[in-house]
């Protein structure tokens, strides 16, 4: 399976936290919040697309608010095989890391 | 997420007075999703843009939707292409599922469809090949050729292509949009001599300027070769290659026709084939000029033998030029000169020529539009039968159809899948047309007498030719059946099991009585060409062509050999008469305008003549008919020195009664009439019989001709080489049959006549075919009728009969409507000639009962094979 790139995790360690409630705008915030950086519509959306064709992230149709105009919401859910593809990503970073800090242990 | 799009349904709406999103900005937004992310994504974009707002103010926010707008681009292409390739992948397995599981008809269908676009793209190539004439001279486009419009008297104008020898300096001299202009006189079965061996070759005396003018590119030698000075000569590469093999000929010498030597100045690459100016050596002219005996006709402005070209500074200059040339004509050809000229466009010779003395058979432009059509008439009937045999099938199709818009398809999906479905059939049949025209181009050139072949420059043209014809015919032919497909109600075709299909029945009908229209029409075409082409040929003309071998005598020495070789030469029984003459009775275009006759009443009048000089025993050669008088003969000697011998049009013309012993004078030696011959016809057969004289030739015979028994032909071939090698050792032998010489000059009707035979055969197979594909449904379609009827007695015969009789009704349609099409168009076509065959309907209608037959063989094999079906096979599926 072709591994996942940074942004993927993050957008699908995103989605997970969010847990029922992971739509375009509170994925953008959440981000935000935690990258410290403004993240856009557009570079999200992309990625999402791709994820989805790929089958890593599923979608369904959330609640309509007034704010939205009384249009739905579109809410990610990660599926397991985006899980799996997450704890791949995972592993790669932890041998890495390992490998690294047995290497700063050596006198 | 797999299979099919998301139904999206759209959520109550809530009023907008909520949010404070201009509405402008929501509905660009929505435009701009796809569908399925319309709603969701214009929601989102709703929400930050309140927020936005709020911290930023309208103005800003303006401007964050518009760069928001444009950076999400990438991302709906995306989208975009990712599901309609979903789609796509889902139409092209059903299309594969479907050819797959109706191979037969799929093969009918695809091959027919290759056949026809194979037509269609080889009938293209001959169409470019011919439209490409002359164009490869880089000045082509200001190229003019200065013709004559020569009135003869009582022999009404026509256009020639010959002109004066003065008239190429003269028009350079006087007019300054004239550039340049060039000469030539055609200088036909010279020999060239190199020492080693001798040839006969075509040419021409040309001047310096004809390669400035023409583009033929040096190859060998400087970049200007002298033709400037006397005995120079240029070749092209396949002569030099003859006479000097690698060796570089610039600098060596030839000799000509053993009078005169020449030196060898530049070698040019090989004439390409679509030149009209085919030569193997050009000459200086100025070698013309040096010649005593040219010298009067060189300077004469009443000869005309010579093909005159001019290039012009601009083209649009040519009407006006015209104009001022008959000013031209009083200043150098007198007051009353009733001669004109006119030019003539070089890319326009090739097929808009039709004048005498031209210098190649050319050929029409209404056959290229004839080919054009017959290639895009069979293009059609092979679309025809792809959407009689789509849309006939189409109860099979019907579930599919009723459940796809059952979930959600909506028309225009319908078609573009159905019409995707036509590109990838008509893309496979243009894989196997692509591979029907590589293996039968060979074939198809050997038809046409020509060399087309499929190089790089050419691959190109024709790859766009070929991607052409796929979007043309798929969508001309794919759209019939998409729309007819799309257009089911789903209810109706989900509630019955199967549609008859006999909706769209009296289209198809139609279609069917077109296409055996079209095939009736190019049937009864080559039929009519044929027999015109056979009459012509087997014509007598007036004399004899059949077994006549012509020997040409080129040089002084050989001509004055004459006597003693035709004595050799009937030493051989075989070889039954010899005689000589200085034209060939195929092209005698020796004419004078002014030749002083004497009338009925004993007065001199002008009267424009075609003339000709022959020996004894002519008449014997060509077995030519005597009307009255006799011809020359050696018992009177008087004959060869003022006997004359007249044809029977002219004796019409000058309404003489007792034409022997009138006088004829010419220039300052008076005839007089010793005979009358019957017409032979010395022109192709679309002129008239013009007036004739003959006169005796003694020493200048330009060919021997003789009459030859049938048998032991090979030997009598060896005896003429033997006879000449013998008199004549240095002289190169060649000879050839008249007949050949004949139909030469009919190669352009032969090459109609050939490819309207291949093509009228090719469209009533594709129509046959069509008409198997539509019989072998509908017998599928009645197997249940079928068995019920013979469980109830009825005999293959009866059924057989009872399905053809749909089909061949079509045929009698068709029949009724082409025939006197045809008819109408080939009388048309037969005006051309003065000399033709009768258009007689019987001709027609033996088409018409042939393809009549052939459908009938087709429809009643395929019945025959189902009124053959065993009745408890086909009544058993219940």
């Amino acid at each position: 399976m072709k591994p996942i790139t940074r942004k993927e995790e993050l957008l699908l360690l995103t989605i997970l936290n969010l847990n029922k409630d992971a739509y375009l705008i509170s994925i953008q915030d959440y981000l935000a919040e935690i990258t410290g950086k403004k993240v856009g519509m557009s570079t999200i959306h992309l990625p999402l697309s791709k994820l989805e064709n790929r089958g890593l992230i599923s979608s369904d149709f959330g609640e309509a608010t007034a704010i939205r105009g009384g249009r739905r919401k579109r809410i990610y859910k990660v599926t397991d095989k985006g899980l799996k593809a997450l704890h791949e990503y995972r592993e790669i970073s932890n041998s890495l890391w390992m490998d690294y800090l047995k290497l700063a242990e050596r006198p | 997420m797999d299979g099919l799009p998301e139904i999206s349904g759209k959520a109550v709406m809530s009023s907008d007075k909520d949010s404070r999103c201009p509405r402008l900005y929501l509905s660009v937004f929505e435009k701009l999703a796809s569908e399925r992310e319309a709603e969701t994504l214009t929601g989102d974009f709703e929400e930050l843009y309140v927020r936005v707002e709020n911290e930023n103010g309208k103005f800003y926010s303006f401007f964050w939707f518009i760069l928001l707008s444009i950076s999400l681009i990438p991302s709906f292409i995306y989208n975009n292409i990712y599901w309609s390739s979903i789609m796509i992948k889902n139409y092209l397995k059903i299309s594969l599922r479907n050819l797959k599981k109706y191979k037969g008809y799929s093969f009918i269908n695809i091959s027919g469809l290759a056949i026809g676009m194979a037509c269609f793209i080889l009938i293209m190539m001959y169409i470019q090949n011919e439209l490409s004439w002359d164009k490869f001279h880089h000045k082509a486009d200001n190229i003019y050729r200065v013709c004559n419009d020569l009135d003869f008297n009582m022999m009404g104008r026509n256009g020639w292509a010959v002109t004066e020898w003065k008239l190429a300096d003269a028009i350079k001299n006087e007019y300054q949009e004239v550039l340049n202009s060039t000469h030539f006189y055609r200088f036909r079965n010279a020999i060239i001599d190199n020492n080693k061996m001798n040839s006969f070759e075509n040419g021409y005396y040309a001047d310096e300027h004809f390669l400035e003018i023409f583009t033929f590119p040096i190859i060998n030698g400087d970049k200007n070769p002298d033709l400037k000075a006397p005995f120079t000569i240029v070749l092209s590469e396949k002569t030099a290659k003859k006479y000097f093999g690698d060796e570089n000929p610039v600098g060596k010498v030839l000799h000509i026709n053993s009078q005169y030597d020449v030196k060898v100045t530049g070698v040019i690459s090989n004439i390409p084939e679509n030149s009209h100016m085919k030569f193997d050596f050009l000459i200086s002219s100025t070698t013309l000029e040096t010649f005593p005996d040219m010298k009067r006709r060189l300077a004469n402005w009443n000869s005309q033998f010579s093909y005159t070209y001019i290039l012009l500074n601009d083209n649009k200059n040519h009407r006006a030029l015209e104009k001022k040339l008959v000013d031209f004509v009083s200043k150098y050809k007198g007051e009353d000169s009733t001669s004109s000229y006119f030019l003539q466009k070089l890319t326009d010779i090739h097929l808009h020529s039709n004048l005498m003395a031209d210098i190649s058979a050319n050929n029409d432009i209404r056959y290229i539009y004839l080919f054009a059509s017959i290639g895009v008439f069979i293009l059609l009937l092979a679309c025809i039968n792809y959407m009689n045999l789509s849309t006939a099938r189409s109860s099979e199709r019907a579930k599919e159809i009723g459940i796809r818009k059952v979930a959600g398809a909506q028309k225009k999906q319908l078609i573009s899948q159905f019409i995707g479905e036509s590109v990838i059939f008509v893309f496979l049949a243009l894989l196997l047309a692509a591979i029907l025209v590589f293996l039968f181009l060979p074939f198809f050139n050997s038809l046409i007498n020509r060399n087309i072949e499929i190089n790089i420059i050419q691959s190109f043209k024709i790859f766009v030719l070929f991607v052409l014809t796929l979007f043309f015919t798929s969508i001309f032919a794919g759209s019939y059946p998409a729309f007819y497909l799309s257009s089911f109600h789903p209810s109706k075709v989900l509630k019955h099991s199967s549609i008859t299909g006999s909706t769209g029945t009296s289209l198809r009908n139609i279609l069917v009585i077109f296409q055996f229209c079209v095939s009736i029409i190019l049937i009864s075409g080559t039929a009519v060409v044929f027999s015109q082409l056979h009459f012509i040929k087997n014509n007598r003309l007036g004399y004899n062509r059949e077994h006549v071998i012509v020997l040409p005598l080129r040089t002084e020495n050989v001509r004055e050999g004459y006597e003693l070789i035709k004595r050799n030469l009937l030493d051989k029984p075989d070889i039954k008469e010899v005689t000589g003459s200085v034209n060939l009775p195929t092209s005698i275009t020796w004419r004078n305008g002014r030749t002083n006759i004497e009338n009925g009443r004993g007065e001199m009048v002008e009267q424009a003549t075609f003339n000709t000089y022959v020996n004894y025993d002519y008449l014997k050669v060509f077995e030519i008919e005597m009307k009255t008088g006799r011809f020359f003969s050696k018992d009177f000697p008087g004959d060869k020195i003022d006997g004359i011998v007249v044809n029977e049009t002219l004796v019409n013309l000058m309404r003489w009664e007792q034409p022997v012993g009138k006088r004829i004078v010419f220039g300052d030696n008076t005839y007089k009439i010793i005979g009358v011959t019957g017409d032979i016809y010395f022109q192709s057969f679309e002129q008239a019989v013009k007036p004739l004289t003959i006169r005796f030739s003694s020493s200048n015979n330009n060919y021997l001709s003789a009459r030859i028994s049938s048998d032991n032909i090979p030997e009598v071939l060896e005896h003429f080489e033997k006879t000449m090698k013998k008199l004549h050792p240095e002289y190169p032998f060649n000879c050839y049959f008249l007949d050949d010489v004949f139909n030469r000059m009919y190669s352009s009707e032969h090459n109609l006549g050939k490819i309207f035979g291949c093509f009228s055969g090719i469209a009533i197979i594709i129509a046959c075919l069509g008409l198997l594909g539509l019989a072998s449904f509908n017998a599928a379609r009645r197997t249940k009728e079928i068995g019920v009827r013979k469980v109830l007695g009825a005999s293959i015969a009866n059924i057989t009969i009872l399905l053809s009789r749909e089909f061949t009704r079509f045929i009698i349609y068709a029949n009724i409507i082409a025939l006197p099409v045809a008819y109408y168009a080939m009388n048309k076509w037969l005006q051309n000639f003065v000399y033709r065959i009768d258009n007689n309907p019987l001709i027609f209608i033996l088409s018409g009962i042939l393809a009549f037959l052939l459908a009938v063989l087709t429809v009643s094999y395929k019945s025959i094979r189902a009124a053959r079906a065993n009745p408890v096979d086909s009544l058993r599926y219940e």
